[in-house]
């Protein structure tokens, strides 16, 4: 038994944490949570609650999934922007809110190469200084985006020599939609990356292939390179379904972000058309759940787009909190994972969706990064292409399985996918980590 | 009974800005939680909705311009602007000029005396997008008004789509 004051100090920091209704923040939430579990002090720098109001909308009831032995910091995060009392902006926001905006980045980049965050940097180290006079970190985590996250890190190792681990969400420097590089290798970000990746104990990716581009790209650093994919929260989904009576409708369901790159429309079409041919989808209703769009404003063009098909069965059910996932899911019998294409792109939804044990229509290119966590997964069904007629194909095929389902052929999918679970790809790393922590200690 | 006027300076786009707006609306609060306590006047260039939780609908000429306006399209100004629209460091000139959308839609409200006194009237001044800031400063700096409330989500006046909560 590791005593209170022998237990490792992970300092861990993350923009996006409870309440926070962004996609990276149940990564950090999750990452957070586990490390307490296996026995470590934990501190969490985030931004204060009002930040994500401001900013990007929240989920407040999420706070309640936050360990209570965590110690979470907040720090506020640029007060200025978002505030919508116009009494108070200066001469020159009104003047121009462009020159405003562009000379508050001109002092961010200054500070870090980042823009729209290199601001947070100071407040962050100075927390990570306070924090660490008080009780001594053992080891820094930063969770990007916003890379600023990695501001303590590099603070800590610099000063006091702090073991750190890069946590990369998406990337930095990589495009995840195009697969193009972002700035030039000389540029200030990308030294610091460089820098950053020479000197951190280990650098986490979401999947193989963002992990392999950065190994092409940092070669000096790729042994410290791991991937830990985002798997599922059992605490969040992986309940199991009641079975529909026979002969009763089917309901299809869509839950994630509904936003632009996703082939919505195509998707749309191919319900249309898989209604038109498939007795089983006569009836049926497509029920999509989720946020319209990335922002706290609902995407109109989206939303326009869902109504104009209601007369297909199709339905807007709104946004789900975190905590009422398991609940949503329960309202269908199949799911369609409609997501954008790319090799790079994994989305959190497949983890989830898999977790349920329903037959999943895979609706997106098949070179989608997506494609090969669900390789294996006993119901999936998959469209070869992106166009209406692939996907209602994809449909029909799910929509058959749907109504031969049982309670043994999802359980037996269930039970297929308890590997995605997300302690199984945090666990390695919390193990090594204590590993590499213990031996610099001893 | 509270005055509160709704200023649209440019085209409803529920994209633009949304980066800043909360998780509520300001003016969607209002409107749940005072029923019937106050008046909503609307003062655009053209909101076309038929909302019965407006009381007054002001919408401005495009067509009756000010000294300023006419001499700037006789000087091909316009094209300027739509030519520089198309480039950050243009929008960014375009955003100190006199073209301005918010310049323009303030320009447009001073020339319109029923605008004006609505201005002056109102207690609360909502803008509903960055066009209409400048009006709605200019309302709280001049003390026409004991608040003004940078609002995006104002648009939608809860009525755009319904979207259901979580529970």
């Amino acid at each position: 038994m590791v005593s209170e004051e022998n237990r490792p100090h992970l300092l861990y920091v993350a923009w996006a944490f409870p309440p926070a209704r962004n996609a990276g923040m149940y990564r950090a939430l999750a990452t957070a949570n586990a490390f307490v579990r296996d026995g470590w002090k934990v501190t969490v720098l985030t931004a204060t609650e009002d930040t994500y109001e401001r900013l990007t909308g929240s989920d407040p009831e999420t706070v309640n999934s936050i360990d209570p032995r965590i110690t979470v910091i907040r720090i506020p995060f640029d007060p200025e922007r978002g505030d919508t009392n116009i009494g108070s902006w200066s001469r020159l926001r009104v003047f121009s809110s462009l020159l405003w905006n562009a000379s508050r980045w001109l002092v961010s980049l200054a500070q870090f190469p980042e823009l729209a965050y290199g601001s947070w940097r100071k407040p962050l180290e100075d927390a990570a200084e306070h924090i660490n006079a008080s009780s001594p970190v053992d080891l820094v985590i930063g969770t990007a985006n916003p890379n600023v996250d990695f501001a303590p890190a590099n603070y800590l190792n610099r000063r006091y020599g702090t073991p750190f681990v890069i946590d990369h969400r998406d990337a930095w420097h990589l495009n995840v939609y195009s697969g193009k590089r972002v700035g030039e290798r000389w540029h200030r970000s990308n030294r610091l990356e460089r820098s950053l990746l020479a000197r951190c104990t280990e650098a986490w990716f979401v999947n193989e292939p963002i992990k392999k581009w950065h190994a092409s790209e940092y070669p000096h650093a790729a042994n410290k390179f791991h991937v830990v994919a985002n798997g599922y929260d059992t605490s969040f989904v992986g309940g199991s379904n009641a079975m529909r009576p026979k002969n009763s409708p089917l309901v299809f369901g869509y839950l994630g972000t509904i936003y632009g790159p996703i082939p919505l429309r195509e998707a749309l079409e191919g319900w249309a058309l898989a209604r038109a041919r498939e007795p089983q989808l006569a009836d049926a209703n497509l029920v999509f759940r989720g946020r319209l769009g990335h922002f706290a404003e609902a995407d109109q063009e989206a939303a326009n787009l869902l109504k104009s098909f209601e007369d297909q069965n199709v339905s807007y059910g709104g946004p789900v909190s975190k905590t009422q996932v398991s609940n949503t899911y329960k309202d269908f019998d199949a799911l369609l994972l409609v997501i954008s294409r790319s090799k790079y792109v994994t989305s959190g939804k497949v983890f989830e969706y898999a977790s349920t044990g329903l037959p999943i229509a895979a609706l997106h290119d098949p070179v989608t990064a997506a494609t090969g966590i669900l390789e294996g997964y006993p119901s999936v069904h998959p469209a070869v292409e992106v166009n209406a007629e692939a996907f209602s194909k994809a449909i029909e095929s799910a929509a058959i399985a749907a109504a031969n389902s049982t309670p043994k052929s999802r359980g037996d999918a269930r039970a297929w996918a308890a590997h995605l679970e997300r302690d199984a790809q945090l666990s390695p790393r919390i193990a090594a980590l204590r590993e590499v922590i213990g031996s610099g200690r001893r | 009974m509270k005055n509160v006027l709704l200023l649209i300076g440019g085209v409803p786009n529920s994209s633009a800005g949304a980066t800043l707006s909360g998780e509520t609306s300001y003016l969607g609060a209002l409107l749940h939680d005072h029923v019937g306590g106050f008046e909503l006047s609307v003062v655009s260039l053209g909101f076309a909705r038929d909302v019965a939780v407006v009381s007054r609908n002001i919408v401005l000429d495009r067509s009756r311009l000010s000294l300023v306006d006419r001499a700037l399209h006789a000087m091909g100004a316009r094209a300027l602007y739509a030519r520089l629209a198309t480039f950050p460091l243009g929008r960014l000139i375009n955003s100190i000029g006199p073209l301005d959308q918010g310049r323009v839609f303030w320009r447009h409200v001073r020339r319109d005396s029923s605008a004006l006194a609505a201005l002056k009237n109102a207690d609360v001044v909502v803008a509903a997008d960055l066009a209409a800031v400048k009006t709605a400063w200019i309302a709280a700096k001049r003390g026409w008004c004991t608040h003004a409330e940078y609002d995006t989500r104002a648009y939608g006046l809860g009525i755009s789509f319904a979207v259901k909560d979580a529970d």
